[in-house]
């Protein structure tokens, strides 16, 4: 009796990471089945307010809310404000509700938005971006760096 | 069988302590040097998203980031402001009294460029013997300071079993002031804090900033207090009986749901009120004061100015074309100025332009910002023309254009001085000379009146 007392927990120790990674495997796997399918085609543009991202709840490593996941591949129009100190010639940079976000933002407050056939320049003032959206955590060197992104094909 | 199953729970320690961890894991984790000073680079130098991500990860590490970064914030407020506002916010979350003696001079130097991460930091653990020193910064010139303090103190007042009575009753008056504070943060924070204390009536600011609709030119002011607004009753488990804060309040639904919502808040206040002693119900007015309620709409601005100083404070300003100076979001003073001073200011702005054609940014990523919006020359009816100035913690005494300088020096000019505006309203109250003070702190002096 000792013996498969010990037996079952040793079996639970080791199957543990098992049931575990193949979770993620399968996780990982829906994941990619996303990106192989990529965007599907829509010509429907959702508008959308920047200042409702920035509010949804988010929590690192929790789901978004169902409302953001839904918008997620699709084609959705967004107005904000280019981060200040954007810089010239990057096809990428932070829109943001309000133009000044005192030097740091928070991971949830900002889209990320690529360019496809064009570069940045500084627009000051509002500017409304059409584009496709896409949500979820993207990690680099242990730190979330975006969790919205959108790209678009040139600043308006 | 003990022996049998202390073996197992052993054996199950010693695979979960092999097991690999995470970035989230760091609390238990034991970091090395260099992977501290890796960490010190990112919360310092990364880019401004990984930084207070960075920052965490060290408070979380506890005394060996500590001691490595008390050694790097040096002696003097020169060599703390160099850690930067993501590692000095986190500071006051290590217990090491050395970092509070580091932090209060920084807070109490107006100049210092990182005061509204000082005071968050202070106000994490604030210490009982730091009230009287604490209750002055609720009339600092800075929101994020002011919210900092009145966390700090509702800690302190909740903490103190010595002196709980009196210092109770004593924050709670202090942040029933508050209720008619400048900023709509520092509002919101005070009512949600009152309604902790037995003074749920105070939720009822928070009611008024769901029906905002107000706007700076294009900033959607109105729409971002309702999300803020909707976030606090949420978070203390109110239900907003369908209230959705990206829909104007007039939609039908919010219509019915602000309705619902304002007979749910006033039972809930009378219910608490009858909890409370007799001389403690009327704390909270029973009014919404005129800077807090949902203001009527602006129109006709042309030409305007927004200044955010880390060090003096943020002002928001519009003149309209009728000679009207709008102070404040939200509900704004409004001054009439004389006949033509918009026009005028509008001509300097023509001048500006002319100066620095297809220039519209300068200086450098920060937190401190000149933004002013003006027609664009030849174009009466396109989208106004925004020009913008930015800079860091470093002063940048040259940053402004002399034409810009000129514009602001107008702008300040064209402000009423004494008993020409309200001096019971905070936004007005000796607002020329503090637009000057914040030009100051910025792109630099704006020239002699």
């Amino acid at each position: 009796m000792p013996f498969l007392v010990l037996a079952l927990l040793l079996a639970g120790v080791f199957a543990a990471p098992t049931v575990l990674l193949e979770r993620s495997w399968e996780v990982g796997s829906r994941v990619q089945a996303v990106l192989d399918r990529g965007v599907e085609p829509s010509n429907d543009v959702v508008e959308v307010s920047i200042l409702r991202l920035k509010n949804a709840r988010y929590r690192k490593g929790r789901p978004l809310p169902e409302w953001v996941e839904e918008l997620n591949g699709k084609k959705i129009s967004l107005w904000g404000y280019m981060a200040i100190g954007t810089l010239e010639g990057l096809n990428e940079f932070e829109l943001v509700p309000e133009s000044c976000e005192c030097g740091k933002s928070k991971v949830n407050h900002f889209v990320q938005v690529s360019l496809d056939d064009d570069v940045t320049r500084f627009i000051p003032g509002r500017i409304t971006l059409v584009g496709t959206f896409t949500c979820g955590e993207v990690e680099e060197d242990g730190f979330i760096t975006s969790v919205y992104r959108l790209t678009t094909d040139e600043l308006p | 069988m003990n022996r049998i199953v202390r073996l197992a729970l052993a054996a199950i320690l010693v695979v979960c302590s092999a097991a690999p961890m995470t970035a989230q894991d760091s609390g238990e984790r034991q970091y090395t040097p260099e992977q501290i000073d890796r960490l010190i680079v990112h919360a310092r130098s990364g880019s401004a998203v990984i930084r207070p991500q960075a920052a965490e990860r060290l408070a979380r590490i506890g005394k060996p980031a500590a001691d490595r970064l008390l050694a790097m914030a040096g002696t003097t407020r020169e060599d703390l402001a160099l850690l930067g506002s993501s590692l000095i916010e986190v500071l006051g979350r290590f217990d090491d009294p050395r970092f509070r003696g580091l932090l209060w001079p920084a807070m109490e130097d107006a100049e210092f460029p990182w005061r509204p991460a000082v005071s968050r930091s202070l106000a994490h653990r604030p210490l009982a013997t730091e009230w009287d020193r604490l209750q002055g910064f609720l009339e600092d010139p800075i929101a994020p300071v002011r919210l900092a303090t009145l966390d700090a103190l509702a800690l302190l007042s909740a903490d103190s079993p010595d002196e709980a009575g009196g210092r109770a009753a004593l924050f709670n008056e202090l942040a029933a002031a508050r209720l008619a504070d400048e900023n709509d943060v520092v509002r919101r924070r005070a009512a949600v804090l009152l309604n902790g204390r037995g003074h749920s009536r105070a939720l009822l600011w928070l009611l008024e900033d769901l029906k905002r609709t107000d706007t700076y030119f294009d900033l959607p002011t109105g729409e971002a207090a309702r999300y803020a607004a909707a976030n606090g009753l949420q978070s203390l488990d109110i239900d907003l009986r369908g209230y959705e804060a990206f829909a104007p309040p007039s939609a039908t639904k919010n219509l019915a749901a602000l309705s619902d919502l304002r007979a749910a808040l006033l039972a809930r206040a009378e219910a608490a009120e009858a909890e409370l002693p007799e001389a403690e119900r009327e704390l909270v007015p029973r009014t919404v004061p005129p800077i807090a309620r949902v203001g009527g709409s602006v129109q006709g601005a042309r030409i305007g100015l927004l200044l955010k100083s880390c060090r003096r404070g943020d002002y928001y300003l519009r003149w309209t074309e009728d000679d009207q100076l709008i102070i404040g979001y939200g509900n704004p003073a409004r001054v009439q100025l004389p006949e033509g001073t918009t026009r005028r200011l509008v001509a300097v702005a023509d001048a500006a332009q002319e100066a620095n054609p297809d220039k519209v940014y300068w200086g450098r990523p920060g937190c401190d910002m000149e933004s002013f919006r003006m027609p664009r020359v030849g174009q009466p009816d396109a989208r106004l023309q925004q020009l913008i100035l930015s800079k860091d913690e470093r002063p940048a005494p040259d940053l402004r254009p002399a034409a810009l300088s000129t514009l602001g020096a107008a702008m300040a000019a064209s402000i009423p001085t004494g008993d020409a505006l309200d001096a019971s309203d905070p936004r007005t109250r000796d607002l020329a000379r503090r637009v000057r003070g914040a030009f100051a702190s910025i792109g630099g002096p704006i020239g002699p009146r």
